[in-house]
């Protein structure tokens, strides 16, 4: 008889983020894409502005910071985990060693990597911007930070990563066991309504006053709960159901 | 709230469109290796463009620091002081940017000021100089630090514009005028906004005005219809 | 020793029962043929012995797990049906070299070989392949990973005929190289007759019977004789199909049933023909009824 393979779930895992890694590239080849778009679209007059007059003197600043790349760099983390979750990409899982738990941890690190890839391209298009900017008007150009700040970097991640998350469990949530796609269904419908009834249950204020290295914590944690949601309901999910 | 969402939907179905369409575009054409090599060029491109900008670009315009602000503050409480002192104490070399000479007939010089005109926002003083001779005026200009958002942006205020017309002393301001500065703030404006709002943001202060100081000789009048001309010690 | 183990296996989509109370055990280094007509419950068995859905009632073991999302039974099992599919970026070649990456007893040099052999070209994409090509590809893949539990749900359909007999071939060789346990589920069972040691019959959910070739083959006999004698026989015998022409008769009748020798057979003027075990599978999901003739009548 044959003996049996004892491969360890580790050691699977690891082999499918490789390859995973290496065949949804295309997502962060469109992120870059989508960087450049909005480089060239926020090129002349960055992503805000602030006037003051003084006298006859009409003082504008046109500031360069990182919102646009990292809201663009947000909102792609959450379509590619909505993609990542889809039936084209789930199927191939079935070709090798896999298990739908094992293809769903797998995906996860490789949001989890490309989040941080993610961060690195959108301090690269900054970079990029910023040269152009200085090339272009170098006697209006004002260097106010320069340096991307360790926590800043963290904020990024973690809003990257938690944005791909909720990407992610959406899909599985709508791929998996019918109980939880109803329940996916319900939540979304008294999200809206609480949003249309009451939009000031939802506030971000004392949220968005927290210190830098808070927001990611916060980030991370909901990102973490996002990633257990779907492994769970990846393990409980049939592929018929895709 | 709406318009923010409205503009989210729009961006999402914009990316989903971009995404699925280059998704396609790229299997057709690009290999895993190839895309690999594509984005690590596009990282190695953004690490060189921060050297390059670490290195070699220096801006002409300097971010003033808190030190600084509070020091030009100060300075401007006490010049605001001495003004309403009618004490020209302050009016110091450093200041004065530059000086007009006209000659006029008679012993009477009226002075117009054209305040109505936008921007103008300058204190005009008029002083007795035994060294004026009779049928002469020296008007000097006396510019301040003006700070915007850290910037000293008084290099870019124009000068009064000055002329005689039938005998009179004209003072006029220049048509309004833009400066426009590009700043790279390598963070979070939305963070940054809120949090500066929460804090009572920074220390603003009203800047001093400018000063037009007419000196005359002691035997003239200055005839000033406005009554917007001080007297100056 | 039992690679697969059901005990009242049922399985239900929605109001559709697929699999109802099925119990059967398969040994290992086998190869199995599950035969059933179409709609029977087949796909979705050896789906649940690959872990991909769960029962709905009854229990599965796959080497003494459930297999369903299991990453241990999952590293010993590979599914070949013609949902098999690759990522885009990849060609033949880099997908065996992925194959080789993860699985354990992969024989890449076989997969060239045979890939070879049927004049498959390497450097195209999975999905570039025509219907026969890549229903080619999919059962070397299956087949070169050598895992200890291999599922063929359909693996020939799309090949020429000739292809077919050769991967008949290529399935033995390769079993008796690397004994496993192999399940082919395919309609085309007159073909694989050979090479199968078992057949599992599933019938609208239900197992039929669970026997091996020689005992399938004898389960049913075809009996033609005059129409009286015939008519004597259906009397006491369950009858699986009968036709008339004439004065003769033909009746498809349980061989273990049939309490009449050969002798006295034919002293009855009735000709006893054995059935090749395709008929047989035929015959045994009969239904009556079910004759394509009478819907033009």
């Amino acid at each position: 008889m044959q003996s049996l393979t004892k491969l360890s779930p580790i050691l699977i895992i690891k082999k499918q983020v490789k390859w995973k890694a290496k065949l949804y590239i295309s997502a962060l080849s469109s992120l870059v894409i989508l960087q450049i778009i909005f480089t060239l679209l926020f090129f002349n007059h960055g992503n805000a502005s602030e006037g003051y007059g003084r006298g006859n003197v009409n003082v504008q600043f046109f500031i360069y910071s990182l919102d646009v790349y990292v809201m663009v760099a947000m909102l792609w983390a959450f379509i590619t985990g909505l993609l990542f979750s889809t039936k084209a990409y789930r199927r191939d899982d079935l070709a090798i060693i896999s298990s739908q738990a094992s293809s769903a941890i797998a995906t996860i690190l490789v949001v989890i990597l490309y989040s941080m890839i993610a961060v690195m391209i959108i301090a690269a298009s900054y970079y990029i911007q910023l040269i152009g900017l200085f090339l272009r008007q170098k006697d209006a150009f004002i260097i106010d930070q320069l340096i991307i700040s360790p926590s800043i970097l963290l904020v990024c991640f973690g809003s990257i990563c938690l944005f791909g998350a909720v990407g992610l469990l959406v899909g599985y949530c709508f791929q998996g066991p019918i109980i939880v796609k109803l329940a996916t269904i319900l939540f979304f419908i008294v999200s809206l309504f609480v949003l249309i009834v009451y939009p000031e249950f939802i506030n971000l204020q004392s949220f968005i006053l927290l210190s830098n290295l808070k927001i990611s914590i916060c980030c991370f944690l909901l990102a973490i709960l996002c990633f257990g949601l779907t492994i769970w309901i990846a393990h409980q999910s049939e592929v018929s159901a895709l | 709230m709406t318009s923010f969402m409205m503009l989210f939907l729009f961006m999402l179905l914009v990316i989903t469109f971009l995404l699925s369409k280059f998704s396609r575009i790229t299997q057709k054409f690009w290999s895993p290796r190839k895309i690999i090599i594509g984005i690590t060029g596009y990282l190695l491109l953004g690490l060189c463009a921060f050297l390059y900008v670490s290195f070699f670009a220096e801006s002409p315009i300097q971010v003033l620091s808190g030190t600084d602000l509070k020091t030009i503050e100060k300075n401007s409480h006490t010049i605001q002081a001495y003004d309403q002192e009618y004490n020209a104490s302050y009016l110091t070399e450093d200041h004065l940017r530059k000086t007009w000479e006209f000659d006029f007939q008679g012993t009477e010089l009226p002075v117009i000021s054209d305040n109505n005109t936008p921007g103008f926002h300058f204190n005009v003083r008029y002083r007795y100089n035994d060294d004026m001779p009779a049928g002469k005026a020296l008007v000097s200009y006396y510019q301040f630090q003006d700070i915007v958002d850290g910037i000293d942006i008084s290099a870019e205020i124009p000068l009064p514009h000055l002329y005689m017309e039938q005998n009179e002393l004209v003072i006029q301001a220049l048509p309004e005028h833009r400066v426009q500065y590009y700043r790279a703030k390598a963070s979070f404006m939305l963070l940054d906004f809120h949090r500066y709002h929460e804090q009572g943001g920074y220390t603003l202060f009203a800047p001093s005005s400018n000063v037009i100081v007419i000196d005359i000789s002691p035997h003239t009048t200055l005839e000033d219809r406005q009554g917007l001309i001080q007297y100056l010690q | 020793m039992k690679v697969i183990r059901c005990e009242q296996l049922s399985k239900s989509y929605g109001h559709r029962q697929a699999l109802q109370q099925v119990t059967c055990a398969i040994d290992g280094q086998k190869i199995v043929g599950i035969i059933g007509r179409n709609g029977a419950g087949k796909s979705t068995l050896l789906h649940i012995f690959s872990g991909h859905i769960k029962a709905t009632n009854g229990t599965c073991q796959l080497f003494d797990q459930n297999p369903f999302n299991n990453i241990r039974t999952a590293a010993n099992t590979i599914l070949i049906d013609d949902q098999l599919s690759f990522s885009n970026y990849l060609s033949l070649s880099d997908i065996l070299t992925m194959a080789a990456d993860f699985y354990p007893n992969w024989q890449n040099d076989l997969a060239y070989r045979l890939l070879q052999y049927a004049e498959i070209d390497l450097a195209v994409k999975h999905q570039q392949l025509s219907k026969g090509h890549r229903a080619i590809f999919n059962v070397v893949y299956g087949l070169v990973a050598r895992c200890a539990f291999t599922i063929l749900d359909e693996p020939m359909n799309g090949m020429d005929e000739a292809i077919r007999q050769d991967f008949y071939r290529v399935i033995l060789k390769e079993y008796i190289a690397f004994p496993r346990t192999i399940l082919i589920a395919s309609h085309h069972l007159q073909e694989m007759e050979t090479i199968l040691e078992e057949i599992l019959l599933l019938h609208k959910g239900k197992i039929i019977t669970h026997a091996t070739i020689d005992e399938l083959r004898e389960q049913l006999i075809s009996l033609t004789g005059p129409n009286e004698e015939i008519d004597v026989l259906c009397a006491y015998l369950p009858i699986y199909a009968r036709k008339t022409m004439a004065n003769l008769s033909s009746i498809i009748v349980d061989a273990y049933q049939l309490k009449l020798s050969h002798e006295e057979l034919q002293a009855r003027g009735i000709t006893q023909t054995a059935l090749s075990v395709s008929d047989v599978c035929k015959y045994l999901t009969y239904e009556e009824g079910s004759d394509i003739d009478a819907i033009f009548d």
